[in-house]
């Protein structure tokens, strides 16, 4: 090749384009394009995890609980949790789409370092144990998780999320396009958007590591919707995420192996099924999906038995909040998401539970 | 393993890299196990099933070579047949079957039986058969050793779509010892244009025109016609970015595969245009089952027979469905027609004057606009229920026919709602972006008819190449659509 040096002319165009595309995300040139702030939860994880390191090595500290959740566990509020349960510290691990794959992403790390909080609540969340719903939440894949985690779990992935992996992480510009329309729109009135939009992005980082990973339910608010209104994102969610429904034994995998080094680790915890709007939970039962044997059944039929199965295979309490009669706050602001209104009793129904599942511990 | 996927382009920068690095003797070997690694990729016990294949009419190669016995030839080709047959055509006998004799049998059987359709089966049998004709008929100058036989049917850039290649066509790049600069550089423009045609115009095409023909009874009957001709335009950029592309990767492998497109819609007959689209399958049907059934050397009428059975055949090569059959048999009784007005009447149906040629290329889009109706219906209901679409759906015959079946309630009923028409049909959407692919579609048969057209530009090869290189991967990672497969994939 060296000799023939014409060969290497594909080469250098994947590699100027390449070049073009680090350039362009950069910081300042990507806030041209980009719309989205998401990601910066997955690009602040690493800080966390050197801060709970830190904090866990402190000879006075409070009790530790680390939250491995998805968008349905970012809104936590910190000063709400310290005048109530002074006792306990929040970290929070969950991510928008954080699922078991992402969980297990960072549980090897605290395996392999040796990092033992006090509590560890890992979120399940049926609709991610879908195998082929219409819209599949990609986020971490792409945002969280490294190649060398993704190559080793390969056969737990299909091809076209390994093909999509690769493809955002070889081109961002893939993921966060540049349209030539919001260029102009940021570049408007002496860039006021840009220069707005700069500043929300630099506040959520800020935001993110002043509250430990949660996006602060003061920075950001979930309004209730009405009834109505959930009804409509109930069957849109359910359209997108649960038809049709077969189980991902896969991501069932994944969980498995999250339990696993929770267990190894010694470390008191749970899994949460976390709350979504009662017409989407109806969802979850009234719609129809093939069980293993073929029979026709509700999703959540398919899904209860098999997180109750590892749940009582591990020793780790499975914490359904969607069929829990002692939880009743039923705001929402759309059908998966509840209202800012309800993490007081969410942040509630937490420690209840936690603190009987730490005494019942102790006391074997 | 799509070619504009990033699986493929890391599976082919492996092969590349190590292809110009070791020596030529052990080229072939590396494009057998790429070859297997590109069909493996898609399902395991089909490329056992496939190497089988090739196996077997290996062994048959060697005897037709050796005796030149017609009978071995017929086993061969029936055993390929069959093969495909059964992999591609099962399902449609056994309901042709149940349509015939009512036989519960023929129900239940495809119901007990799952067969799966194995990857690029249609084109490697089209391959395979014709080296076991060319075989027999003395065109290969010694036999072939099980390498070369595993490295012409094996060799990947051409094994799932085409162009369906001939042993002459690539024997001689296997002598190619050293890389050609004009070489690289031409694969890469046409890795370029590939990726355009398909990702970029190809694809985009497909949001106006999906729609429609996923409720065509909802479309006005215009909205019908006018997307047979954009549907045209789609059909060409997705099969000939995917051609352009088999060429391109094969071209960096130093092997020079044909074109399957020169400008076919420029063609001012329906004879030329089958010598302008999908020219190696033409060129197949012609040299394989038209000249075999004996060709021009027959009887006036009995050509007509053989050009209406050839076109149909392959119709039904492209899938096992009604609609492909009337497709083949459409364009058969076409050509027969064009034949009999040219050669039996002698009436010049195509003056070589520039406005008749203009004339005579819109003449032959609309028989291929008509012809992709077919082409893209999935069913024969379906078929004629857009071919109905093309003539009734007028809100004036929604009422009419409501009048007639006793629904003026409902007419007034809904005029009293609404001071609208009461009956609305669809209108498709993107119809300014479709003029510009209308535009990049004649630019595309320009620089197709007037081969040489950019030669003058070709100085600044060295610049141009990586600047439009770069300039598409940005399009391509900006303004692809997800998930978009090759039309001609699925045959």
């Amino acid at each position: 090749m060296l000799k023939n040096k014409f060969l290497f002319i594909p080469f250098i165009i994947f590699f100027i384009a390449l070049g073009i595309d680090r350039i362009l995300m950069l910081e300042n040139i990507q806030t041209y394009f980009t719309k989205t702030v998401s990601e910066i939860n997955f690009f602040h994880k690493p800080y966390l995890f050197e801060e709970l390191k830190n904090y866990l090595a402190l000879k006075e500290r409070k009790k530790v609980l680390v939250m491995f959740g998805n968008s349905r566990a970012l809104l936590f509020n910190n000063k709400y949790i310290e005048e109530k349960y002074p006792d306990w510290i929040l970290f929070n691990f969950s991510v928008p789409g954080g699922g078991p794959d992402y969980f297990l992403f960072w549980l090897e790390k605290f395996k392999a370092e040796n990092v033992k909080p006090d509590f560890i609540l890992v979120d399940s969340s049926l609709e991610l144990f879908n195998l082929t719903p219409m819209i599949k939440l990609d986020e971490s894949l792409a945002n969280g998780l490294d190649v060398n985690f993704v190559l080793r779990f390969a056969n737990r992935y299909s091809r076209s999320e390994i093909s999509s992996f690769l493809s955002k992480r070889l081109f961002r510009t893939y993921q966060y396009r540049p349209k030539l329309n919001t260029v102009i729109q940021r570049s408007k009135n002496n860039f006021e958007v840009l220069i707005g939009y700069r500043a929300w992005r630099m506040q959520v980082f800020e935001k993110l590591k002043e509250e430990r990973g949660s996006a602060s339910s003061e920075f950001y608010k979930n309004k209730t919707q009405a009834e109505e209104t959930i009804l409509k994102y109930a069957k849109g969610d359910a359209n997108s995420y649960l038809t049709p429904y077969n189980f991902n034994e896969d991501v069932l995998s994944f969980q498995v192996d999250n339990l696993k080094i929770i267990k190894d680790l010694d470390i008191p915890s749970a899994i949460i099924m976390v709350r979504v709007a009662p017409s989407f939970f109806e969802q979850y039962k009234k719609l129809t999906a093939k069980d293993s044997s073929g029979k026709s059944v509700s999703p959540y039929s398919i899904y209860l038995p098999k997180m109750l199965e590892i749940s009582l295979k591990y020793q780790i309490s499975f914490l359904n909040m969607n069929d829990d009669p002692s939880y009743n706050c039923n705001a929402f602001t759309d059908a998966s998401h509840m209202a800012t209104e309800c993490f007081g009793d969410y942040t509630d129904y937490i420690f209840k539970n936690l603190d009987l599942i730490v005494k019942s511990k102790s006391s074997k | 393993m799509l070619f504009n996927s990033v699986i493929f382009f890391l599976f082919f920068t492996i092969v590349f890299s190590i292809y110009w690095n070791i020596q030529h003797f052990y080229r072939k070997y590396l494009l057998i196990f790429a070859g297997m690694v590109f069909y493996g990729y898609a399902s395991l016990p089909f490329l056992l099933h496939f190497l089988i294949v090739i196996l077997i009419n290996f062994l048959f190669h060697k005897n037709i070579h050796l005796t030149k016995k017609k009978s071995f030839l017929g086993i061969i080709i029936a055993l390929n047949v069959l093969n495909l047959g059964f992999f591609k055509y099962f399902y449609f006998f056994c309901n042709v079957l149940l349509g015939l004799t009512g036989s519960t049998y023929f129900k239940e059987l495809p119901q007990n039986l799952h067969i799966a359709f194995p990857l690029a089966i249609s084109f490697y049998t089209f391959q395979i058969i014709a080296l076991q004709i060319d075989s027999y008929r003395g065109k290969l100058e010694k036999s072939l050793s099980l390498t070369d036989f595993l490295v012409f049917i094996l060799f990947f850039p051409v094994l799932i779509a085409g162009p369906i290649m001939r042993w002459a066509d690539f024997f001689p790049n296997l002598e190619k010892k050293e890389p050609l600069r004009e070489d690289i550089i031409n694969a890469t423009y046409l890795m370029i244009s590939g990726i355009i045609k398909k990702v970029l115009l190809a694809d985009s095409l497909s949001q106006t025109v999906s729609p429609v023909f996923n409720a065509p009874l909802e479309y006005h009957s215009t909205q019908i016609i006018l997307v047979a001709f954009i549907y045209v335009i789609q059909i060409f950029f997705d099969f000939s970015g995917l051609t352009d592309m088999a060429r391109a990767v094969a071209l960096y492998l130093g092997f020079n595969i044909p074109e399957n497109f020169r400008a076919p819609f420029f063609s001012r007959s329906l004879s030329e245009f089958w010598t302008r689209w999908h020219i190696t399958l033409s060129t197949w049907l012609r040299d394989y089952l038209y000249f075999s059934m004996g060709g021009s050397r027959v009887p006036r009428l009995q050509i007509y027979f053989n050009v209406i059975v050839t076109m149909t055949i392959g119709g039904f090569w492209h899938g096992p469905d009604f609609t492909f059959m009337a497709w083949g048999l459409y364009w058969g009784i076409c050509l027969g027609i064009e034949r009999f007005i040219t050669e039996d009447l002698k009436i010049d149906l195509y003056p070589k004057k520039i406005y008749s040629s203009i004339l005579s290329a819109l003449f032959v889009t609309t028989i291929g606009a008509i012809s992709v109706l077919m082409f893209r219906s999935n069913s024969t209901s379906y078929m004629i229920d857009i071919f109905k679409s093309m003539f009734i759906n007028y809100k004036e015959n929604v009422q009419i026919s409501l009048n007639s079946n006793g629904g003026e309630w409902l007419i007034n009923g809904l005029q009293l709602i609404q001071s609208e028409e009461p009956f609305q049909l669809k209108e498709m959407t993107n119809l300014d972006s479709v003029f510009l692919h209308f535009v990049l579609f004649l630019l595309a048969h320009l620089v197709q008819y007037k081969e040489g057209i950019l030669d003058r530009f070709r100085k600044f090869d060295p610049y141009l190449v990586i600047i439009f290189g770069v300039i598409t991967v940005f399009l391509l990672t900006t303004l692809s659509q997800d998930g978009n497969d090759f039309i001609y994939y699925k045959f």
